[in-house]
């Protein structure tokens, strides 16, 4: 079975493809401890099971929100094998940032493209092979309220499961040439070995409290 | 430039020159979403739009799925005449009858409004207008510390309470979410209203409108006191801003609609549900027994319950009220639907009669002190185990119980002896 | 259009108002006398700045409290029938229910629309 969880900012039709994959096969709780709603389901592709869970809508991974915290540490700890970003078409320049930050996470990505048909209505058009070829990861153009590109989605998922992909961003020289050292850092000292290193480092010059925090409490030890 | 905002910067930077690669400009028409924004979010007509469609979900909800309700209550009541004539012995057929009937079919009638207020619910959000409305509402709301999508939810508690707390899903914010659900049994529930109409009826006669009214309005204005007062000593911080997408309109789905209804209903039969009835069978219990003394049920004055009225008489005199409105009001924790029927029982004259009845046990000064406790004390049975379920457990629970209890109190003893004050008997 | 919106802003106001003050043919009922004044001043807002989309969107809100009214006049029937009270349909009849009609052609408009410039 693969394990993927879908992640996104709000309104970008993410519950609309939890239902398109799932139907009703779908089991609603809370997450542990909080009131922030937990969907989980269940899909097939050709005899593949997925399970799909869905993660709270944010805007960012600072870990600022409880449901920023809840994405965050489900994608960390739980380490589902595939993470489908999904990706308002409409609005990608603010919804990239987000995945900017999943691939930091080192996540094993998947991009859905949602409302391909808005944003020609937004004043541009977008090349989804050349987006799939600069960001090195998988693409899948969706139009999900339309049930468009589902099936799609589900192949894409599987062929990920099977052969992860990490691409490196690369940031600006001088970013680079920061994160670089505070990574050295990070590797020797054996801090949070569990997570990926540049990770932990970009965290730690972002002054992230609760990386911070779990990072004192061990060094301390 | 510290390295936080550097990283953000480049984040950006990176996602440009992804973008300038990929990305081609097109010509930008004015799009349907936009033609309907003008209209929605209209200046003037924005409030009165929303005002309009709001009325129509409460509609929707409470009128349209009556007979369904009193197809459960028919269906219930006839099983538990048919339990108690074909039960010979007369305890089991009280518990049969009363107890697990009555308590199914007390649980169950709330089935249909919440299902048709999720159906309307999805229909709002589904077809995108949900977060214009939240828009639309959002400045009113931060005034008292909640926020645009704590609107839906509050204006519901005045037909029910229980949809009304689970249609705060809606709200993303945990903390904005938690204010909106503890305030909201203040909004006073349709289940309260015939109360009010008994009391301010006999009491105020040409003035029951004014009262009733008048006791809407206390709710509202507590609800938004207390939503203030949560929010800055317990909680801290600003109702989160609404960083709205405002999503393109959409023809709503049968299917989307129904799915979504049925998978957050059933979130209500399983948990909310079996709390209730265990909380339906306990106060048969306590109505009914000990058996004997109560010959068979039918002496309410010699039960459990009358015992608790007469131990929280102490408590309740100073407000004018005595023991048979303690036992009103304990029967009340269950639906406060039954705070009249109650009375007729304790009073031995039945539902019809309880008017006549009460002019002997109320003054107009002690009959508002019971109107002001039915509006604020306790949340019904079925709202505590719906706040159990959404707080995430007992402690935020026993919080809104016991605030309620001390403000019912408080503003109860504040009417009561303004009354005396201004010559009110 | 113009024309058929202003036929509908003067419909929906007079029965608006009848609605408000009890005047008898129509139900007494103030909210519903609201929600028509609304509706009607969204038709007039559209008569008065020339704009489709008011002239649309107040069309769709007649069809959806006409269809609204029209299950609750069903439901209505099934509580009597359930309950096994009397019930009269002409007493449960409402005029927004007769509107259904009238609302159509700004739906029907405005779902083309939409059609042809997207979402």
């Amino acid at each position: 079975m693969i394990r993927t969880a879908l992640a996104g900012n709000p309104n970008v039709g993410k519950s609309v493809i939890f239902n398109a994959l799932t139907g009703a096969k779908q089991k609603i709780g809370n997450w542990p401890g909080v009131t922030v709603e937990k969907k989980e389901g269940i899909c097939n592709y050709k005899g593949t099971e997925i399970q799909v869970t869905d993660l709270p809508g944010i805007y960012s991974l600072t870990a600022s929100s409880i449901d920023e915290k809840i994405a965050r540490d489900y994608i960390l700890d739980e380490k589902p094998d595939v993470v489908v970003d999904i990706v308002d078409a409409s609005n990608i320049e603010r919804n990239l940032y987000l995945t900017m930050q999943l691939m930091e996470m080192e996540a094993n990505l998947v991009i859905a493209l949602n409302k391909m048909d808005l944003a020609e209505s937004k004043g541009y058009r977008i090349d989804v092979r050349k987006l799939s070829n600069e960001i090195g990861l998988p693409v899948v153009p969706m139009v999900a309220i339309r049930n468009e590109g589902v099936e799609e989605l589900k192949q894409t998922v599987v062929h990920a499961a099977n052969s992860p992909k990490k691409p490196a961003i690369r940031y600006s020289d001088e970013v680079e040439e920061a994160i670089g050292e505070m990574e050295k850092k990070v590797t020797k000292e054996r801090i949070l070995p569990e997570y990926p290193s540049r990770f932990v480092a970009i965290k730690l010059l972002e002054g992230d409290k609760t990386i911070l925090e779990k990072a004192g409490k061990r060094t301390e030890v | 430039m510290d390295f936080a905002a550097q990283i953000a910067m480049a984040r950006y930077e990176r996602i440009g020159e992804i973008l300038g690669r990929c990305m081609e400009r097109v010509e930008k028409p004015e799009s349907f979403s936009d033609m309907i924004d003008k209209v929605v979010l209209d200046r003037y007509l924005g409030i009165p739009v929303f005002l309009t469609l709001m009325w129509a979900v409460f509609q929707f909800a409470f009128s349209v799925s009556a007979p369904f309700s009193d197809a459960v209550d028919v269906f219930f009541s006839a099983c538990s005449d048919w339990a108690k004539n074909t039960i010979t012995d007369p305890q089991l057929a009280s518990l049969i009858g009363d107890g697990i009937f009555g308590g199914l079919g007390f649980v169950l009638v709330f089935l249909p409004p919440i299902a048709f207020v999720f159906m309307a619910l999805a229909v709002l959000e589904d077809t995108g207008y949900l977060s214009r409305a939240a828009f639309v509402m959002d400045r009113a709301m931060t005034k008292v510390g909640l926020q645009g999508k704590s609107f839906i939810p509050m204006l519901l508690g005045f037909g029910c309470n229980v949809p009304a707390i689970m249609a705060t899903r809606t709200i993303e914010n945990e903390i904005d979410r938690k204010i909106t659900i503890m305030v909201n049994p203040l909004m006073s529930c349709s289940a309260r209203l015939p109360v009010y109409i008994l009391f301010a009826g006999v009491f105020f006669e040409k003035y029951a409108g004014a009262v009733i009214t008048s006791m809407y309005l206390l709710g509202i204005l507590l609800a938004a006191l207390m939503a203030t007062l949560f929010r800055k000593l317990v909680f801290g911080g600003k109702p989160s801003p609404l960083l709205l997408e405002m999503p393109p309109y959409t023809v709503p789905t049968l299917r989307g609609v129904f799915t979504s209804a049925w998978v957050r209903t059933r979130v209500f039969l399983k948990k909310a549900a079996t709390v209730l009835f265990i909380g339906a069978i306990a106060i048969w219990f306590l109505s009914t027994h000990p058996w004997q003394a109560t010959e068979g049920g039918s002496v309410v004055e010699n039960s459990y319950a009358a015992v608790i009225g007469h131990a929280v008489e102490p408590l309740i005199r100073p407000l004018g009220l005595d023991w048979t409105a303690g036992i009103a009001l304990f029967a009340g924790f269950m639906a406060k639907e039954i705070v009249v029927g109650t009375l007729g029982i304790v009073y031995g004259v039945g539902e019809e009669n309880v008017a006549s009845a009460i002019v002997s046990h109320f003054t107009p000064a002690s009959a508002l002190a019971m109107m002001v406790i039915t509006l604020i004390y306790l949340p019904c049975l079925a709202t505590i185990g719906i706040l159990r379920q959404e707080l995430g457990g007992w402690k935020w629970t026993g919080f809104v119980v016991a605030y309620e209890l001390v403000l019912a109190y408080m503003v109860a003893g504040i009417v009561f002896l303004g009354c005396k004050l201004v010559g009110v008997a | 259009m113009r024309i058929y919106g202003s036929l509908l802003f003067i419909l929906t106001l007079i029965t608006g108002l009848l609605e408000i003050s009890g005047a008898g043919i129509v139900p007494n009922d103030i909210f519903g006398g609201f929600v028509l004044l609304v509706i009607s001043a969204t038709f007039l807002r559209g008569i008065a700045g020339n704009e489709p989309a008011y002239f649309y969107f107040a069309s769709l809100m007649l069809a959806v409290f006409g269809v609204l009214y029209l299950l609750v006049f069903l439901a209505n029937g099934l509580d009597a029938v359930i309950l096994g009270d009397e019930w009269s349909p002409a007493s449960n009849m409402r005029p927004e229910i007769l509107f259904i009609p009238l609302a159509l052609p700004g739906v029907w408009l405005m779902n083309r629309v939409r059609k042809e410039v997207g979402a």
